[in-house]
């Protein structure tokens, strides 16, 4: 990833004074394509690996969308 | 009389602010109060709308190649970003310029299955409206406009989409379910019906930019015609009760619930919570004022 920053760093200053071209546009978006190839072949076990959505964790906070409907609160009276 | 202004012009940011908390409209969108500084989500947003919309404006107008559009968006993502301070945010310039990548690999330009239509002759990129409301303005007896700007007009799955891409740090379940009473799609899909677009609903595009990863979520969200007839009527309900508490004097009143304490807290907390805010006004605001035509017409 250094040497995504480092390229984005230098054409940000080109940008800042005028001469960034399209080229250089071109050679960011191929690092930034190799650097996603080889985050996606890195080996078992890093955090390429996808975890499951998290479920509501005890005690926190609901979100107003884990709340049962009105119509349901009805029909259990 | 206020001497404060009522706004003439709406958006779904506004009437967001009004439902929340009438004091946070107030402070917001009357006063034109904002925290000192700029947010970094906004500004690494803003530079990603813009070079997604660089991006598609070179493949669907100008029929640049795929990577050259990419790249001229990439270009103006960079430009845009400029040389802000991101501090210690996930999204820095080259995140951002990641993301854009990112994005256009998963759903490259060529074979997108959203496909941006063309409305008016040209591809549908950045849809812009501002339409008059049947409510006149308290001083001036204008008509009040409500206004808006999305991502892209798409053709999906036999169906016309208004299509908005949101940059966040996490995406999940809950992301995916917090949209479908967004009224701000609710009225993209009622401003395309004035246009003549019978659209069946939005799509919104998440894209997760983390300090090691991307990821991304479409979600379709149905607006049919019962939802959007109801957005509107409690819409300019709400804009009349506005109007009403304006005309009156009245204080605007404060939520005392959850609007206090969402996002982490009100950006206005410690205004509410002394009973003279005057000292903390200049400290940490600023007049900054929010106003939606100025968007469109920056286009």
């Amino acid at each position: 990833m250094e040497d995504i920053r480092l390229k984005i760093d230098e054409l940000r200053q080109k940008a800042l004074a005028g001469t960034m071209t399209i080229e250089d546009c071109k050679e960011a978006v191929e690092l930034c394509r190799l650097h996603r190839g080889k985050a996606a072949v890195r080996p078992p076990g890093s955090e390429a690996t996808k975890r499951p959505p998290k479920g509501p964790s005890k005690g926190a906070p609901r979100n107003h969308t884990d709340r049962p409907s009105t119509e349901n609160l009805l029909k259990g009276l | 009389m206020n001497e404060i202004e009522f706004p003439l012009v709406w958006d779904s940011t506004r009437l967001a602010a009004l439902r929340a908390c009438k004091r946070q409209f107030e402070l917001g969108h009357l006063m034109s109060l904002k925290v000192k500084g700029t947010s970094v989500h906004l500004h690494a947003g803003a530079a990603f709308a813009h070079g997604l919309e660089v991006t598609r404006r070179a493949f669907y107008a100008q029929g640049a190649t795929p990577a050259d559009s990419v790249a001229q968006g990439i270009h103006a993502l960079i430009t845009s970003y400029g040389d802000f301070d991101h501090g210690t945010s996930a999204k820095s310039c080259e995140r951002m310029v990641g993301a854009l990548e990112y994005y256009f690999s998963e759903y490259p330009l060529e074979s997108d299955p959203a496909r941006i239509i063309t409305l008016g002759g040209k591809p549908a990129i950045e849809f812009s409206f501002a339409i008059p409301l049947p409510i006149t303005h308290p001083s001036t007896g204008e008509p009040l406009l409500y206004c808006g700007r999305f991502d892209a007009v798409v053709d999906y799955a036999g169906g016309v989409y208004a299509m908005d891409e949101k940059t966040t740090s996490s995406l999940g379940a809950s992301w995916a379910r917090q949209w479908d009473m967004r009224g701000q799609f609710a009225g993209y899909a009622w401003a395309l019906k004035e246009h003549g677009v019978e659209a069946a609903g939005t799509i919104v595009a998440g894209v997760s930019i983390l300090k090691t990863k991307y990821e991304q979520q479409r979600v379709v969200v149905p607006q049919p015609e019962w939802k959007i007839a109801e957005w509107y009527e409690d819409m300019l309900s709400d804009i009349q009760e506005a109007k009403a508490i304006y005309s009156s004097g009245a204080r605007w009143k404060k939520n005392w619930s959850e609007s206090c304490n969402s996002y982490g807290s009100c950006s206005y907390k410690q205004l509410c919570v002394v009973r003279d805010p005057a000292p903390w006004l200049e400290t940490y605001y600023e007049r900054n004022e929010w106003n939606p035509l100025k968007i469109i017409e920056a286009l």
